[in-house]
């Protein structure tokens, strides 16, 4: 069963390269160009790991974050900015993000292995409940 | 005091020149008035004037004329003596210039009296020069503190308004570089699979359509890396106007320079062992505290080591790279000198080195935002950096900080001004 990503960011072009991007390496990919968007896919269909960026008109990326936080909290966004204040970056890591990674992302690397890391960790997980299951009489 | 006295008569003149001396004063003694003129036009400093009015060639009125339409600095007191006692002689000896007028014969009692009020006249327009001197002076500092001024603020304003700017077309370029970038990246994973197809094809291919396959099997890693290489060099660029464009608060602390020599040098280390540079740490033990951050302060060092390496380097098998750092302090500041024996920088180019985006290095190479990044950084500290020629060739470049309060340890501040 191959992840479900979420990607979010108000620039189409970028929307587009990261959605091929995550296609190729097999990743089911859904796209959204405000946070609001976003809230409107996270609440009909489950996603397994959401990219976002923080400048976004209606509802922006921190705002995301923080809906999230309330109602997806097992989620670890990946956010992608092209300035971080030191501000911004606190709350980042507040409101549970994985990362975050400059644009212009000049390596794709490092947002794969943000991708790889959340992977592991909900793989790890799911073993975890498995077992769980598997203990049960 | 030194006084003229000029009269024809010798014997009045011999009388005169006794009392003057008596009284203290220093005569300095003439018979006519074209010597008294000279005299008067070679010694600035003699400020009082006995003179006869009448006298042959140069009478006693030509001559306060004369000295009245020259332009005579300092001031001079004249008492003209005549034996002509009529009101209007004495209007035309006031009007030709005379501050005084005194009738022969003469009583030296009186003559004592009037020298010495005229003695306490030039005394208060000597002081009434000296403080128009100080106040043309005062005034000239205050147009030259002005103009100064001035020309920080429009420094200050230029930067502020291209800190701005910077900010805007450092994100407007961010989102078309991130997705060229992305692509291209993406691309370049695709190509194996792309080639693996085409090669496949080729060989099922007439001769003369293959050429054309081939070409392209050979030249799109190349136009892809070309795609690679320009987004490589304008996220540089992004990156030095994001640190440019400085929003941060800032936090200012007490901090050791010495250390932050240490930390830059390691930064560095690689590049300057590469060089088999020579460092040399004269680096002050006592040196106190700077107020600031030392995370910016090190990007400064940094900025500058790599500069001077840079330098140094153009002149490889010529002399041996050496690089000199100091640390000093006065009672208000904290002092550091980085110091090469590179190529060094041409003096009119001097004033340009600031500019961003002014490099005189190859393309790609630099993209001439350090120096005045760092200077944005030093002005955040409100320190001041320099750059000049070292005496022996090479740069040196001076960094003055304010020295660290010592009780206040923990104070932010807008970074952005
Ligand atoms: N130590 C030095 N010796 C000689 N020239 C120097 C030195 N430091 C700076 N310069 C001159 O000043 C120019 C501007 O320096 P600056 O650091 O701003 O930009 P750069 O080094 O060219 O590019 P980068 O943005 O990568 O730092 C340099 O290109 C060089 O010509
Ligand atoms: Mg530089």
């Amino acid at each position: 069963m191959s992840l479900i990503l979420l990607i979010v960011d108000d620039e189409e072009m970028i929307r587009d390269m990261l959605s091929r991007h995550f296609s190729l390496l097999d990743y089911d990919v859904m796209t959204a160009a405000n946070g609001r968007e976003a809230v409107r896919i996270l609440e009909t269909q489950r996603i397994d790991v959401v990219i976002t960026d923080v400048m976004m008109p209606d509802m922006n990326g921190i705002e995301l974050l923080r809906y999230i936080k309330e109602h997806n909290p097992t989620l670890r966004p990946i956010v992608i900015t092209g300035y971080v204040t030191l501000d911004n970056a606190l709350s980042c890591l507040r409101l549970g993000a994985e990362t975050f990674i400059f644009k212009p992302l000049q390596d794709l690397a490092e947002l794969e292995n943000a991708v790889n890391r959340i992977e592991e960790r909900l793989k790890n997980w799911q073993r975890k409940l498995r077992e769980l299951r598997g203990m049960k009489p | 005091m030194k006084v003229l006295v000029a009269e024809d008569d010798r014997v009045s003149l011999k009388v005169l020149e006794r009392f003057l001396e008596k009284w203290g004063h220093q005569p300095l003694t003439c018979e006519n008035g074209l010597d008294a003129w000279n005299l008067v036009s070679e010694q600035k400093d003699i400020e009082m004037g006995l003179v006869d009015w009448m006298m042959p060639g140069l009478d006693g009125l030509e001559l306060v004329r004369r000295i009245r339409s020259s332009e005579r600095s300092t001031p001079f007191h004249v008492i003209l003596i005549t034996a002509k006692s009529e009101k209007k002689d004495m209007l035309t000896a006031f009007e030709a210039g005379a501050d005084d007028f005194l009738v022969k014969p003469v009583d030296p009692m009186e003559l004592n009296s009037r020298i010495k009020v005229g003695s306490r006249l030039v005394e208060s327009q000597k002081q009434l020069y000296l403080k128009n001197v100080a106040l043309t002076k005062a005034v000239t500092e205050m147009e030259d503190l002005a103009e100064q001024r001035a020309r920080m603020l429009l420094h200050a304003d230029r930067l502020a308004s291209l800190g701005v700017l910077t900010a805007g077309i450092a994100h407007e370029i961010n989102n078309p570089t991130t997705f060229i970038s992305g692509n291209a990246q993406t691309l370049e994973r695709c190509w194996p699979l792309v080639e693996r197809t085409l090669k496949s094809k080729a060989e099922s291919t007439p001769e003369r359509d293959r050429r054309k396959i081939d070409l392209v099997l050979t030249e799109i890693p190349k136009m892809l890396s070309g795609i690679r290489n320009g987004v490589e060099r304008i996220s540089a660029i992004i990156n030095g106007l994001k640190t440019y464009s400085r929003k941060d608060r800032e936090h200012f602390e007490p901090v050791d320079l010495n250390q932050c020599v240490h930390r830059a040098l390691i930064l560095c280390g690689n590049r300057l062992n590469h060089l088999e540079a020579e460092v040399v740490l004269e680096l002050d033990t006592d040196l106190p505290n700077t107020r600031g951050n030392a995370q910016k302060l090190e990007q400064v060092l940094v900025n500058l080591i790599v500069n001077a390496a840079d330098a140094m380097e153009e002149l490889t098998g010529r002399v041996r790279p050496r690089l000199v750092f100091r640390t000093s302090f006065d009672p208000m500041h904290t002092e550091l000198t980085v110091t090469d024996n590179g190529v060094g920088i041409p003096p009119e180019k001097l004033p340009d080195i600031w500019n961003p985006f002014f490099t005189s290095k190859d393309v790609g190479k630099g993209t001439g935002l350090g120096l005045s990044i760092s200077q944005g950084i030093i002005e955040d500290h409100k320190g001041t950096i320099t750059a000049e020629n070292a005496a022996k060739g090479g740069t040196r470049f001076t960094i003055r900080l304010p020295k660290a309060v010592p009780d206040s340890t923990d104070d932010r501040e807008a970074g952005a001004s």
